[in-house]
């Protein structure tokens, strides 16, 4: 990298800016689980959908739908996250039998509440403790560890501290090393085979509450003993090198990128996020990595009125999008034109029952499905992005999962137009499960896909020939330049030129009714128990003497405890509340008129508050762990009682980062924006 | 005259960059509504209703009026406690079958 300098604090730790010869980057963005550059057109909110293909079909949006960069192409690499009951395995394959291997991933650790399993092996039938293997992470010390029958070794470093570890085991010549970071830190003489029956990752079938909970990325297991000696760990994800035996937890999707191939088996919950140890690559750019439309399943849908150039006709087609369900709860229409049980029935893709089962349909646009009735498309997977298509080629009509043909079958007739629903049918009802959709397109007159396998779209959906409806839901005006999230911009949250302290405009709340909800699947929002910053800049158009201005606020719905808020109080003082009581306030009183920038920040168990880069008030003592909850930080309002207690005025670079204290000591405030990568 | 553009709220003035359309300016706001943008329109409204805990307000706009949904509410990162006992690096090292088994 073309390191030339460092931006720092006057005083204290470096804030993480470095500058490159052609951008400045942040050595901590892939701690970053937010950032808000504020950036955007006069007015900008992320309620309008556009339609990016050459018929520009005006959308309408129903509910608080909303869109986002969280996307199927995230620039910022992927992870699996795994809560407390999920686990992978592949079939019963027993990559722990070889006489050499090397199992090395990434994790971020958020609890060790329990001792975790990464992976392990086991006999059946509970065939005793001589055999069982496992390799871990302790639980109280945090600290990695071998096991195998009634022996274990164990590592020095903490590694469950919300931040990025390598991890790396390997056996050679019967003897098992474990290296974090790099670092040989445990070793296990006299490994033996572990002659089980299969490999399970991330839970040891054989201990009910081994379950590991964190992220874990660019898992690699190989057949060699890929490390000898302490090494510089990769920058960049993991590659199928010789010896690969299984490379997964780095895509869109659950999937291995060996050649093997195998089918990886998704236990419980886990979820593919776009958290990763790695620098991104390039900034966030909407035609390069896309964006995604979200609905919580309730009332949120899109639809599209009837138009002839919408129709599918009886010409060849396409239909295809991105789907990431966050649950499997009831039967639904994800895209429909006409409705499943209306006399309107012109095409469906559908999902069913509580597993994710899809299907395709196809009708004249009467009462039944008189062309294609439920053809198969496979199973979803939830919180993982996956690929759907229906095609029509001739008379064959064939449906798609991920680059595999599902079902084919043969029919004729002209499908009906009627208007078009997304996330549910035309008319709101039979709504799709709580989900994303990361971009859809429909064709008519091509059958894009019409081989038993093609290769899955690598970047945003673009108006290829006959494209006649093409979303991408990329006309968000608040956005995180984390990708992470989808933010719903409530009331008249809008963006605004009028104030801004970077980039020449800021995010606006005209403090009644505005703020910004967190949609959707981003458990990286809860910030546990390891170091954190929470910075912002801001400024106020009027503050109330008799009601407080709420800046930021974690707690769900009536419930206060381990959540943390942010509010300038009654007597006009900035404020950090945790644990239902106030824990720091600031000396200085806030006035209108004014940018100022705010830092929360918990280094090693002590949470300050810092004013323009000046520590005020006092350390909070704090070992809380803090959690998360749907739809939350609630953004320039209350989230106790969703929506009260608003703040008028302004906020720009808006920043969370997780696991990381950017600023230890008094620091000059920053100086420009954020880095955006 | 007020002008948008991709959808944005309508604004007296433009950034001079290509793609802003103009738009009428609002109605007034008879007593005890509200005018909001809303999918390239001004839309006269009833204000939304308050929400209750578990459920809340949507605008159907198709429907042009407010639906109350039943939401569902979803605690991300509360874990379990370990009931067993803890296992420290000193414990670990040559552990007798009892003691794995309460890993």
């Amino acid at each position: 990298m073309g390191l030339l300098s460092t931006f720092g604090a006057a005083s204290g730790r470096a804030f993480g800016l470095t500058r490159l010869s052609a951008a400045i980057k942040d050595a901590y963005f892939n701690l970053t689980t937010l950032l808000l550059p504020g950036n955007g057109t006069n007015g900008a909110q992320n309620n309008t959908f556009l339609d990016s293909s050459t018929n520009n079909f005006t959308i309408t949006r129903n509910g608080n739908t909303t869109q986002g960069t969280f996307s199927p192409f995230s620039q910022t690499g992927w992870s699996n996250y795994f809560d407390a009951s999920s686990y992978l395995n592949v079939g019963t394959t027993r990559f722990l039998d070889a006489s050499a291997w090397t199992v090395e991933m990434w994790v971020n650790t958020t609890s060790t509440a329990n001792s975790v399993t990464l992976a392990a092996q086991y006999v059946a039938g509970g065939g005793g403790f001589a055999q069982r293997t496992v390799l871990g992470i302790n639980n109280s010390s945090g600290t990695v560890y071998i096991f195998q029958g009634g022996t274990a070794q164990s590592g020095t470093t903490n590694v469950a501290d919300g931040r990025w570890h390598h991890i790396a085991f390997v056996l050679s010549a019967g003897t098992v090393k474990a290296y974090v970071d790099g670092i040989n830190e445990a070793t296990f003489s006299s490994f033996g085979s572990p002659t089980a029956v299969t490999t399970t990752f991330f839970y040891d079938s054989a201990n009910s509450s081994s379950y590991f909970l964190g992220y874990a990325s660019n898992l690699r297991v190989t057949n060699t003993a890929v490390y000898t000696a302490n090494f510089t760990v990769p920058t960049s994800p993991l590659t199928a090198i010789t010896g690969t035996q299984l490379l997964t937890c780095q895509s869109n999707r659950f999937i291995d990128n060996s050649t093997n191939n195998y089918a990886i088996t998704v236990n419980g919950t886990p979820s593919v996020q776009a958290f990763s140890p790695f620098a991104p690559t390039a900034a966030y750019s909407a035609a390069t990595n896309g964006g995604s439309g979200y609905s919580d399943g309730t009332g949120d849908y899109l639809t599209i009125a009837t138009n002839a150039n919408l129709t599918l006709g009886s010409s060849d087609f396409t239909i295809e999008l991105w789907w990431y369900p966050t649950a499997f709860n009831s039967d639904g229409e994800i895209f429909t034109m006409g409705s499943n049980a209306g006399t309107n029935r012109c095409y469906a893709m559908y999902s069913s029952g509580s597993n994710g089962t899809l299907a395709a349909f196809a009708g004249t646009g009467g009462s039944s499905w008189d062309i294609v009735s439920n053809l198969s498309m496979g199973t979803a997977i939830r919180n993982a992005w996956n690929h759907m298509a229906f095609t029509r080629s001739g008379t064959t009509f064939s449906t798609y999962l991920n680059g595999v043909r599902i079902a084919t079958t043969t029919a004729s007739g002209t499908l009906g137009s009627n208007a078009l629903g997304v996330f549910a049918n035309n008319s709101g009802t039979s709504a799709a499960p709580a989900s994303y959709i990361g971009g859809a397109r429909t064709i008519k007159g091509t059958a894009l896909y019409t081989g038993t396998t093609y290769t899955i779209p690598t970047a945003p959906f673009t108006a290829v020939t006959n494209t006649n409806l093409l979303l991408n839901f990329t006309n968000a005006g608040i956005t995180d330049a984390t990708a992470k999230n989808d933010l719903e911009t409530v009331g008249n949250a809008q963006i605004s030129t009028t104030q801004s302290k970077w980039g020449g405009s800021s995010m606006y709340f005209d403090g009644t009714g505005d703020y910004l909800f967190q949609s959707g699947n981003s458990p990286q929002n809860a910030l546990g128990t390891g170091d954190f910053t929470i910075e912002y800049w801001i400024y106020f158009s009027a503050l109330s003497g008799s009601t407080a201005s709420v800046i930021l606020d974690y707690r769900p719905s009536s419930t206060a405890g381990a959540y943390p808020t942010m509010y300038i109080n009654t007597s006009f003082k900035l404020v950090y509340e945790a644990n239902s009581g106030t824990r720091i306030t600031s000396s200085t009183s806030i006035s209108t008129g004014t940018w100022y920038h705010v830092a929360f920040v918990r280094a090693s168990g002590s949470t300050k508050m810092y004013l323009n880069g000046t520590n005020e008030g006092a350390t909070y003592t704090d070992s809380t762990n803090y959690l998360g909850s749907s739809g939350r930080p609630i953004i320039a309002a209350d989230g106790y009682t969703l929506g009260s207690q608003a703040m008028n005025g302004y906020i720009d670079d808006l920043r969370i980062t997780k696991g990381y204290a950017r600023y230890t000591a008094n620091f000059t405030a920053p100086t420009a924006a954020f880095p955006v990568q | 005259m007020l002008y948008t553009k991709n959808g944005s709220i309508p604004k007296p003035e433009t950034d001079g960059t290509e793609g802003w359309l103009e738009v009428p300016m609002p109605p007034e706001a008879p007593e005890g509504k509200e005018v909001v943008w809303l999918n390239w329109e001004w839309v006269v409204r009833d204000p939304k209703p308050v929400d209750r805990d578990g459920y809340r307000w949507k605008w159907n706009h198709d429907q042009m009026q407010w639906i109350e949904y039943a939401l569902p509410q979803t605690i991300v990162s509360e874990l379990p406690t370990d009931p067993l006992p803890a296992l420290t690096s000193a414990d670990v090292v040559a552990l007798t079958s009892e003691q794995i088994g309460a890993l």
